[in-house]
């Protein structure tokens, strides 16, 4: 049964996890992002809040919290992580922004088009017309990221800064293209 | 429209969806172990997802791999045990539970198989009380003219004598003739020609044709009730030769007790019979006490007198319509007018058709005949 549910996706077991009470999706689907979780919280990690009382209790939280969650499962690993730590053992719902809610939506719109031509040159259409309307130095560091698939460190040579610096950009250059889409198709 | 173009691919990259990075790549994202294209591939997971970007940069640090290593086997162990599937029964209870359902349902089948077979038993048991009781008079027609359904005799009603009866006959070789209960009158007109008699005792009733239950019951019922003697006078004559036979009072006499007793015998079988056979015997002592030692005249037989018998054969099967109807035809007749309509008035009195009977009685009484004290006696016994 285990090794079943190791096939599943994110959405499947979420799906097992809240129709059907399945505490061992629940566990499948924590041990996915188990190492991230130790990970991202050992620099963190202290005397007042050692790995042994840490790690059970977000686990805990991450259990209870994951069920009447929405969004992508990785921002609420994080989200619980950054509240756990910044307020001690309170337990927060944690908060998402809604710029990462329309990239979202975007995603499951190229996902959905998969390998549907006339959905997929719709998409492309959309974007590169958003594209048009970004600045030279956004339009510059997303060609040179996505299309000419430079990494991180390369484009932080080019342009003489750091490396989160152009992560940081790239996210903002993305949230900006969606929220451009978003409008037009409102309008 | 190009679709192929890598440009038009590319694009779509920026919003294509990218899988958290695991705990593999997350080690070997530092140590370079990494094609270019995973690389770029985790690099275009990192601009979106805060989490595998804060894991990146927490593994930079060298020194936490080992206590990565060592707490990622610890976690993932106690998420195992955390979240294991609930254990499951023991085979030993499972058989069991197993074992006490299907005993349930044996038991269950059992109770209804004695069920249906109790139910079954009870049900059977119930109609045959039901057809043993059921009340006599509920199948019973209201009246007797319904219950006749006979048809009418094929054969010509001379012809409808039972075979079985023994024709006795004289030395002359002539039938013999049964006394009737008028034969101090009746008999001179009807038997002038010279025959021997024959007492009743020799004859032997004519068998009904089968009737229908319903109707003998209901004759039964009525012959129950006292009644006078009868005018059935289809035991008195002659069966179908013109032969009639001169009786001997002497020789019927001794013969009647042994007639009673077959009367007895019969009546249970054919009510009908045993009337006939009642209507005899008061006629034959009448016949004896009255005029034993007078002879007989031969009478011949006419078509008339054919056409009584036939309607008397009629009325001693049950063919009561025809039997009205061929007395019907002889109450014209001068010779056999009384005694037709007495027969008349009898078939309609035990059809409970009262109104013709007392006419019938009434007119037979205003004739004058030999019947009128009968017919007296019929009326009296009506009102």
């Amino acid at each position: 049964m285990h090794l079943q549910l190791n096939n599943l996706n994110d959405k499947e077991l979420l799906l097992r996890m809240r129709k059907l009470q399945d505490r061992e999706a629940t566990g499948v689907l924590l041990g996915r992002y188990s190492h991230l979780l130790v990970a991202v919280c050992l620099p963190k990690l202290s005397q007042e809040k050692p790995a042994e009382t840490v790690f059970p209790t977000l686990i805990r939280q991450m259990s209870t919290q994951l069920s009447s969650s929405f969004g992508k499962l990785n921002e609420t690993v994080y989200a619980i992580v950054q509240s756990y730590f910044a307020t001690g053992n309170k337990t927060t719902a944690p908060y998402i922004t809604p710029p990462t809610q329309i990239i979202q939506r975007l995603e499951t719109q190229v996902e959905v088009a998969g390998n549907n031509p006339i959905a997929r040159a719709t998409l492309t259409a959309r974007i590169e017309q958003a594209l048009s309307q970004l600045n030279k130095e956004e339009a510059a560091l997303l060609t040179g990221f996505y299309l000419e698939h430079q990494t991180l460190q390369e484009l932080a040579q080019h342009h003489r800064t750091t490396a989160d610096k152009v992560r940081n950009s790239l996210k903002g250059i993305r949230k900006k293209i969606a929220t451009q889409l978003k409008d037009v198709a409102y309008e | 429209m190009n679709n192929d173009s890598p440009r038009q691919e590319r694009i779509l990259k920026i919003f294509t969806p990218v899988r958290c990075i695991n705990r593999d790549q997350l080690l070997r994202y530092h140590r370079g172990n990494m094609t270019a294209v995973e690389k770029h591939l985790v690099e275009q997971h990192i601009v979106d997802c805060d989490l595998c970007h804060d894991a990146l940069q927490a593994m930079g640090n060298h020194h936490l791999h080992e206590q990565y290593s060592h707490l990622t086997h610890e976690l993932s162990q106690f998420i195992h045990r955390e979240f294991a599937p609930p254990p499951q029964p023991d085979k030993k209870q499972q058989q069991r539970q197993i074992r006490q359902h299907k005993t349930a349902e044996s038991l269950l089948s059992y109770f209804w198989a004695i069920m249906f077979v109790a139910i079954g038993g009870g049900s059977v048991f119930l109609l045959q009380q039901h057809l043993k009781n059921r009340p006599a008079l509920a199948a019973l027609p209201a009246r007797t003219s319904e219950a006749l359904v006979i048809p009418a005799p094929a054969a010509p009603p001379a012809a409808a004598v039972d075979p079985n009866y023994p024709a006795t006959q004289t030395n002359d070789g002539k039938p013999l003739v049964i006394h009737t209960q008028y034969n101090s009158s009746a008999r001179d007109s009807i038997n002038k020609n010279d025959s021997t008699t024959i007492s009743a005792a020799n004859i032997k009733p004519i068998k009904p044709a089968p009737k229908d239950s319903a109707s003998l019951k209901k004759k039964a019922v009525k012959d129950s009730t006292p009644k006078t003697s009868a005018a059935d006078t289809n035991a008195r004559l002659a069966l179908n030769t013109p032969a009639t036979l001169k009786e001997d009072p002497k020789k019927t006499e001794p013969k009647d007790p042994k007639d009673q007793k077959y009367t007895a015998e019969e009546s249970n079988n054919t009510p009908n019979q045993a009337e006939t056979d009642k209507n005899i015997n008061p006629a034959n002592t009448s016949n004896n006490t009255g005029k034993s030692k007078e002879k007989e005249e031969k009478a011949p037989a006419s078509g008339d007198e054919s056409l009584f018998r036939a309607a008397m054969q009629y009325q001693q099967q049950g063919d009561m319509n025809e039997a009205i109807n061929q007395f019907k035809k002889l109450s014209g007749n001068e010779k056999y007018s009384e005694r037709a309509k007495y027969q008349l008035a009898m078939i309609y009195k035990n059809k409970g058709q009262n109104g013709k009977a007392r006419r019938l009685f009434k007119e037979i009484i205003k004739m004058e005949g030999n019947m009128k004290s009968m017919a007296q006696a019929q009326l009296n016994n009506m009102n």
